[in-house]
């Protein structure tokens, strides 16, 4: 394993992840980038207890299990906020739920 | 020889990395963005087993690149999207107000200063932590180890922050009109009823095999949770499955399985040890596959109902 080539990997999503989170307004965007920060911290978490032994430390391969599962339901929780904002910014407030057009919305 | 290739392989990893991870963030089309994020989640997977870490590849895989690029997909093609011709992202003028070149320097160096800092602190040798006690341990997987035996706490408070996510959910979608329960548009594709046949069956022994691997072997009750929990998703894009206006009572018995099995060992554990949440003497692989099983059944149910109550799920059906 070689250790710089991962650690520039994880400081350089970061910093991707950081400039997409400050840089748009897409809510979506933002979302993925801030998925993406996370996924930086996870690689260098490991990338540390590998440092130290092969294979890492069970404790930190613990947390970033743990972290994963809790960017999954941070991100679900957050694509709800982001769906009650869009429906409360749209104009027309009777029809709420953007419906297709095949006109099966009211049969 | 061998060195060199390795390096050059962990290189171009970490370049398709860095390119993908700068397409999910700046490509102009949403679909575009979340499949570059769906492709970076695998890497991340070969990544992990590259580091020695299997038991988060498989977690990556079947959370961070499958529920997570999921439940964005849904979203990405439910909501409204102002920008998605690419016009908000050619504006020179970022969200905060710095200009974008500016913000862009800001962050490069930010990573190179990053990057040398990572690399001083994981360099300087540092003693290797002791695996005594989990290699010690009855269970042969020293991750499951530590997340059922050694930091149960942290493992019943990630089942509460689950159990908190979804109730958030749910508390916002009370809020939107409840959805109408109707066949998906279009009628039923013919090679649906065929491909759900053939992959139910297949997933559920999947999520069964890695559930039962894990006490000794890669995989867990994570991991088995989101094979289960992407048979879910299958069955809500096929239609066969819609957002609940009320979350039944069975279901709800399901939803706390998991705390409610942990939080029952934490009392039945001061029976034989002054410290809640420490595994008996005897009988401790079937404690921890009894735990594994709830665990399992609480996660996949959570994130179904998590990925229903989602965008995708409400308003995708086009």
């Amino acid at each position: 394993m070689s250790l710089w080539a991962y650690c520039a990997t994880a400081a350089g999503l970061f910093a991707i992840g950081l400039y997409g989170l400050l840089a748009y307004s897409d809510f979506i965007q933002r979302l993925l980038a801030a998925n993406i920060m996370v996924s930086a911290v996870f690689l260098y978490l490991i990338v540390t207890a590998a440092s130290t032994a092969t294979p890492p430390h069970p404790v930190p391969q613990a947390m970033v299990l743990t972290g994963i599962v809790v960017a999954v339901s941070v991100t679900a929780l957050a694509l709800v906020l982001v769906l009650v904002r869009c429906l409360r910014a749209l104009p027309d407030d009777a029809a709420p739920r953007p419906q297709d057009t095949a006109g099966s919305a009211d049969g | 020889m061998s060195g060199a290739l390795e390096a050059s392989f962990d290189l171009l990893l970490g370049a398709a990395l860095l390119w993908l991870a700068w397409h999910s963030v700046a490509a102009p089309q949403v679909l575009r963005r979340v499949a570059m994020f769906l492709v970076f989640g695998l890497l991340m997977a070969l990544v992990w087993a590259r580091l020695g870490a299997p038991d988060l590849a498989l977690a990556e895989a079947a959370i961070g690149a499958g529920i997570t690029s999921a439940l964005l997909l849904g979203a990405g093609v439910a909501t409204p999207h102002p920008d998605l011709d690419g016009a908000a992202t050619r504006t020179t003028r970022s969200a905060c107000g710095v200009p974008r070149p500016v913000l862009a320097v800001l962050c490069t160096l930010l990573g190179i200063g990053l990057a040398l800092v990572m690399y001083a602190t994981a360099s300087t040798p540092a003693p290797a932590p002791s695996t005594a006690a989990v290699d010690a341990h009855v269970l042969g997987n020293p991750v499951t180890a530590v997340l059922l035996d050694f930091r149960g706490y942290d493992t019943l408070l990630e089942l509460l922050v689950l159990l908190v996510a979804l109730l958030g959910a749910r508390v916002l979608g009370e809020r939107l009109e409840p959805v109408p329960a109707t066949a998906p548009p279009g009628g039923v594709a013919p090679m649906l009823d065929q491909l759900l046949a053939m992959s139910t069956p297949v997933l559920l022994l999947t999520a069964l095999y890695v559930l039962w691997a894990g006490s000794d072997a890669p995989g867990g009750a994570f991991q088995a949770g989101a094979l289960l929990a992407g048979l879910g998703v299958m069955y809500s894009l096929a239609g066969r499955l819609q957002p609940l206006a009320h979350t039944p009572h069975r279901l709800r018995l399901l939803l706390v399985l998991g705390v409610g099995a942990f939080a029952l060992f934490a009392c039945a554990s001061l029976l034989w040890s002054p410290a809640p949440l420490t595994f008996p003497a005897r009988g401790a692989r079937a404690l921890a596959l009894t735990l594994d099983l709830a665990l399992m059944i609480s996660v996949a149910v959570t994130l179904v109902l998590l990925f229903l109550a989602a965008p995708g799920a409400r308003i995708g059906r086009r």
